[in-house]
């Protein structure tokens, strides 16, 4: 066959699949990086499997946990649960009906409660993401927060907003040490009556989250089996698809890792007051930004082969 | 020979081909044919053409599916036909490798997936619809299927170049060429999406498999999606082909470059939308 038309030296450069080109850089995804989805939902016992349907538990917090070899970093991200993103809904024989946009949180209460609900939550956050792979996940109920607490000998925070209605301790600006309960209280609490709750909570679960990392570095360095017992003691309370060899195994290579102020994320977006519940849309330039930033990786100039042509 | 009498020769080569071929002029095919155009690939149909010595050598060289080209925007489904006759398009996309003849088999809707345009075996395979799509292209999306093979190899390979926003950008037209027509689309999104059959996801005989295939492109979230603006509503009663590959080391994705028509040469596309 007779060829079409000769390309221009501009158009010749052999593009690759998956590279993204955003303000005039090319960029590829960094396949070193691994991502994990941890998932704290709203179930006060164990993880035990329910019927199909709604009852799976909703994901009140949601977390990407980067673990970047290149730099050595972890980097979290925090997801407002109330995101307006597409949700599958199942009926009550797990039959899938249709995708629909909705809190992002409610994904989770479909399907078993275990592994199924899990699923569906990282399809639901992988596509937010704009089909990031996410390499594992670990949903833990909001009961084992008390153990994972203590595991590594309580944190300690600065109240951010004023909690005495559930501890009379909780005053906006003091300094408390959570142990035991306390823990639970600071990162569960929500007044579902004030306007945007979910994200002052969000806010004062990514404080929580930020000192516990550093705890739990501290913690590994000094001795590794910590999550060997954190692992086993909440085992009933979390399903994931981690096993306790790979989450020893990654605790042991990222307690060297940085992890500072700068390392913790949140998407910028807005919330407004649906019909029945608070919708929070994310801004999708500053999320779009985020992921090239945080996911990939740019091409180097000698990386992009040219045909002759 | 010196450059005058080089551009004399070049000159009269040019005029004895184009006047005895019967395209009726050397066309860029960045721009879209014309009625003139159609007429004139109408008449080199309907007329025998002359024998001429230069006419012949070229007539040689540029017919049968394996010289056909449409870059000289002329196509002769007469020969391609006696090659196949499952041979109902060709397909053009300036800027890319992309010069083939579409087939349609009533054998099997996969059968050139691994036949070549002659139906001979052949893992390159040739550029197809199924059999839920009419030839006529009077489908609201008709989805062509070619074969990307490893790395750069395969009819579809350089689809591919629609995730580079420049070339995306720079490159908005593709023609097919049907006997008696030449349709223009412009081709408005170009993304990944999973690997699943577009036909068999989506009913485009009615309205609402329309919409849910138009509602799920919007929706796409994929990192190097290229969207045109201007093409923000796309609508059922648009006519769309959708062109379609695989990696085979990605073989859960598809990458797909949606077009939607600009012209109809011939105004014989038309449907009726089952609400």
């Amino acid at each position: 066959m007779i060829g079409a038309e000769p390309l221009s030296e501009e158009e010749a450069h052999t593009w690759q699949e998956g590279w993204v080109k955003y303000h005039d850089t090319i960029y590829e995804y960094n396949e070193d990086i691994m991502t994990f989805l941890v998932m704290g939902i709203d179930k006060d016992s164990d993880a035990v499997k329910a019927a199909e349907g709604t009852d799976g538990g909703q994901a009140d917090a949601l977390f990407l946990v980067v673990i970047n070899p290149q730099d050595k970093s972890i980097k979290i991200i925090g997801i407002n649960r109330n995101t307006m993103t597409d949700i599958d809904l199942y009926d009550e024989e797990g039959a899938y009906i249709t995708t629909t946009k909705a809190q992002i949180a409610v994904q989770h209460g479909f399907g078993d409660g275990m592994e199924e609900s899990c699923e569906y939550q990282r399809k639901a956050v992988a596509n937010l993401f704009y089909g990031l792979p996410i390499h594992g996940y670990a949903a833990v109920n909001m009961s084992a927060i008390s153990a994972i607490n203590d595991a590594v000998g309580g944190i300690k925070v600065t109240v951010l907003e004023d909690m005495t209605a559930v501890d009379s301790d909780f005053v906006e600006g003091s300094q408390v040490h959570l142990i035991g309960e306390d823990a639970f209280w600071y990162i569960k609490y929500r007044d579902i009556d004030t306007f945007g709750s979910a994200d002052m909570r969000l806010e004062r679960q990514e404080q929580y989250l930020n000192g516990f990392i550093k705890a739990a570095k501290r913690a590994v360095k000094k001795d590794i089996s910590v999550v060997l017992n954190l692992y086993r003691a909440i085992s009933q309370q979390m399903v994931t698809d981690i096993s306790l060899d790979e989450a020893v195994y990654l605790a042991s290579i990222v307690s060297d890792y940085r992890f500072d102020e700068d390392c913790f994320h949140t998407l910028n977006g807005e919330t407004v007051m649906g019909e029945q519940f608070e919708e929070f849309y994310p801004n999708e330039d500053a999320l779009y930004e985020l992921i090239i930033n945080t996911f990939y990786k740019e091409i180097n100039e000698d990386e992009i082969s040219y045909n002759e042509s | 020979m010196n450059h005058k009498k080089y551009l004399m020769f070049l000159s009269v080569f040019i005029f004895i081909t184009v006047g005895t071929v019967g395209c009726g002029r050397t066309q860029n095919m960045q721009s879209q044919p014309d009625a003139q155009s159609l007429q004139d690939m109408q008449n080199s149909q309907d007329t025998p053409k002359e024998s001429d010595a230069s006419t012949e050598e070229i007539s040689s060289e540029s017919t049968g599916i394996a010289y056909e080209t449409a870059e000289d925007a002329h196509i002769d489904f007469a020969v391609l036909k006696e090659e196949n006759p499952d041979i109902f398009a060709w397909i053009y996309i300036p800027g890319t490798e992309i010069d083939n003849p579409v087939l349609q088999s009533e054998e099997a809707d996969d059968f050139y997936e691994d036949h070549n345009a002659y139906g001979e075996t052949d893992d390159s395979g040739a550029i197809y619809i199924e059999l839920a799509n009419l030839t006529s292209m009077c489908d609201f999306n008709t989805v062509l299927h070619g074969r990307s093979g490893a790395g750069q190899e395969g009819l579809f390979a350089d689809l591919y170049r629609f995730a580079d926003p420049d070339f995306f950008k720079e490159h908005e037209q593709i023609y097919l060429y049907l006997d008696g027509n030449v349709l223009t689309y412009e081709v408005f999104a170009a993304y990944e999406r999973e690997n699943t059959s577009l036909i068999r996801t989506y009913d485009f005989t009615y309205l609402s498999g329309c919409e849910q295939f138009l509602k799920d492109l919007y929706a796409t979230r994929d990192m190097s999606m290229n969207l045109r603006e201007g093409w923000e509503d796309v609508t059922p009663y648009h006519f769309l082909i959708t062109l379609t590959t695989q990696k085979e080391e990605n073989a859960g994705k598809q990458f797909v470059v949606v077009a939607a028509l600009i012209q109809d040469a011939a105004g014989t596309i038309d449907r009726v939308v089952i609400e």
